[in-house]
């Protein structure tokens, strides 16, 4: 799973970034590839717009799934 | 024919009485059993109604005082027992029960049909805990099986959007209490797999009384459920009610959002996981930052600039200077260059001095790009070794190593002693410490 793998780096890059022996230009380095990974992240969690579809038939005639018309109300 | 008991004319009012007195004196401490029918509660707060059977029909009343008793609204079409004594109405000539407690009946027959049914399914294995199977932690596509006009849909929605927006939902409509809800409920569940349309499943209603919940326990749910290879979260009424598609669930929740938030923990979590690493990292990168001011803050400022304007005021000088050299040197080269043209001068009309003019120029540039390249360099190896020889010195300093504990033995002409081979016994010798020198006789 892409999430796991990318928060495991994150976890990683924190992990050398405490490390007394990575230097500074390699820990700009990491950071701003850990800060990647994080917007990456917050943007697959937060800013994906759902699908919401509706089943309709039966299974002797067949299944369609169509866009739900819904009025999704409080939000 | 003449009846002894009322010798003579009586009155309505008198019958009526005697009626009265005979029935509440004969009819009280009753309990029937009926079906309500034409409940209307008054606007005084009394309840009225009448209980009935297939053979008939009797008025009842519920008085005001006596609700807080009974823990629900009845409807008609409720199999209710009440208990109470018979009331006689004589404006209107009429008796009916008057009502002291109502309970729903039927509720101890469904109740041990349901338990009976449990027990026949837990032997058949259906609630088995090995054949549940664990939730997807990162659900793509989640199916929702209930009313699609439900309140419960609603609040999977809702929670699902705010918790997990990146979720997918599909919506598989079904019937959820009375005729035929149980069939469209398991068929839903059945299409889902067939057709793969989502990779977890909710079965959810809202509340609702037993009755209402009753096509959740019905046998074809629990095997669609049982059934379902794809994982099944059950959310059927609130937190007391149960049925017995929650025990062949993969998880039983409470309730419908209850199932919602099961279905989007993984997505919570992960937020919350990533927030927090975040966090660290970002303390992480600041200490480090940090580390690096201070460890800067050991260089005096004022004296490395002052080493970089000396070294580059002597780098500008012999710029100059090289620039000069390089200017004299073209300077002859041209005039002796024009001496031969001069000489060959028509013989050689396409060897144009223009071109070599340019390429000579171009060739001052770029030498004054690599000194000041070289320069650069230079500059920087100096910083480096600033820095390295004062790390340095701190760990070549004695006196850290004696603050440690260490301290330093000399003999007599003040020499190191660095081995025990070195000294006789019987030398005299000293031992330096942090805070200063002692004497010592070495014994053996």
């Amino acid at each position: 799973m892409a999430f796991t793998t990318d928060l495991k780096r994150v976890q990683e890059i924190t992990e050398k970034l405490n490390d007394q022996g990575t230097d500074l230009e390699e820990s700009i380095a990491l950071y701003e590839e850990g800060i990647k990974l994080v917007k990456g992240l917050e943007k697959q969690l937060d800013e994906a717009k759902r699908k919401v579809e509706i089943a309709s038939g039966s299974i002797a005639d067949g299944v369609s799934v169509t866009e739900a018309d819904l009025k999704e109300g409080r939000s | 024919m003449q009846n002894d008991l009322f010798p003579q004319d009586i009155t309505v009012g008198e019958l009526t009485q005697l009626i009265k007195t005979t029935l509440e004196g004969s009819f009280y401490g009753l309990k029937v059993t009926g079906e309500i029918s034409n409940f209307r509660p008054a606007s005084t707060g009394h309840w009225f109604f009448a209980l009935k059977d297939k053979d008939a029909v009797i008025g009842a009343v519920m008085f005001k005082n006596a609700l807080w008793r009974v823990g629900f609204i009845p409807k008609d079409g409720d199999k209710v027992t009440v208990t109470g004594s018979i009331d006689v109405y004589p404006p209107r000539g009429t008796y009916q029960i008057k009502c002291d407690s109502m309970v729903i009946t039927g509720n101890g027959e469904i109740l041990a049909l349901l338990e009976e049914r449990k027990r026949q399914f837990d032997a058949l294995g259906y609630f088995a805990a090995e054949h549940k199977t664990s939730l997807p932690l990162y659900p793509k596509k989640v199916g929702i099986v209930t009313s699609p006009t439900g309140a419960a849909l609603q609040d999977i929605l809702q929670i699902l959007g705010r918790r997990a927006p990146s979720l997918d939902v599909v919506i598989l409509p079904a019937i959820v209490q009375g005729e035929g809800a149980a069939s469209t409920i398991a068929e839903r569940i059945a299409e889902a797999n067939l057709f793969g349309l989502c990779d977890v499943l909710i079965v959810a209603r809202g509340g609702g009384s037993i009755e209402d919940l009753l096509p959740f326990s019905e046998p074809c749910v629990v095997k669609a459920v049982y059934d379902s290879e794809i994982p099944v979260v059950s959310g059927v009424g609130h937190e007391i009610d149960w049925a017995l598609c929650d025990y062949a669930a993969d998880l039983r929740a409470p309730t419908p959002s209850a199932a919602a938030e099961l279905v989007s923990k993984g997505y919570v979590e992960l937020r919350e996981a990533m927030n927090g690493t975040k966090e660290a990292m970002d303390q992480a990168i600041a200490a480090k930052i940090g580390n690096a001011e201070d460890a800067l803050g050991f260089v005096n400022p004022t004296k490395l600039s002052q080493t970089m304007t000396r070294s580059i005021s002597s780098w500008e000088y012999q710029l100059a200077n090289a620039a000069d050299g390089l200017d004299h040197a073209s300077k002859f080269f041209f005039s002796e260059r024009g001496r031969h043209l001069d000489q060959i001068k028509g013989k050689l009309a396409i060897a144009s001095p223009a071109s070599r003019l340019k390429a000579e120029t171009s060739m001052t540039e770029r030498a004054g790009i690599l000194l000041s390249a070289a320069m650069r360099t230079n500059l920087d190896a100096l910083g480096n070794a600033l820095l390295l020889a004062r790390s340095q010195l701190s760990a070549l300093n004695p006196l850290s190593i004696l603050k440690r504990g260490y301290s330093v033995t000399t003999d007599g002409k003040g020499n190191i002693i660095t081995r025990a081979a070195d000294l006789a016994t019987g030398e005299n010798i000293g031992i330096r410490f942090q805070d200063g020198e002692r004497k010592a006789i070495v014994e053996e």
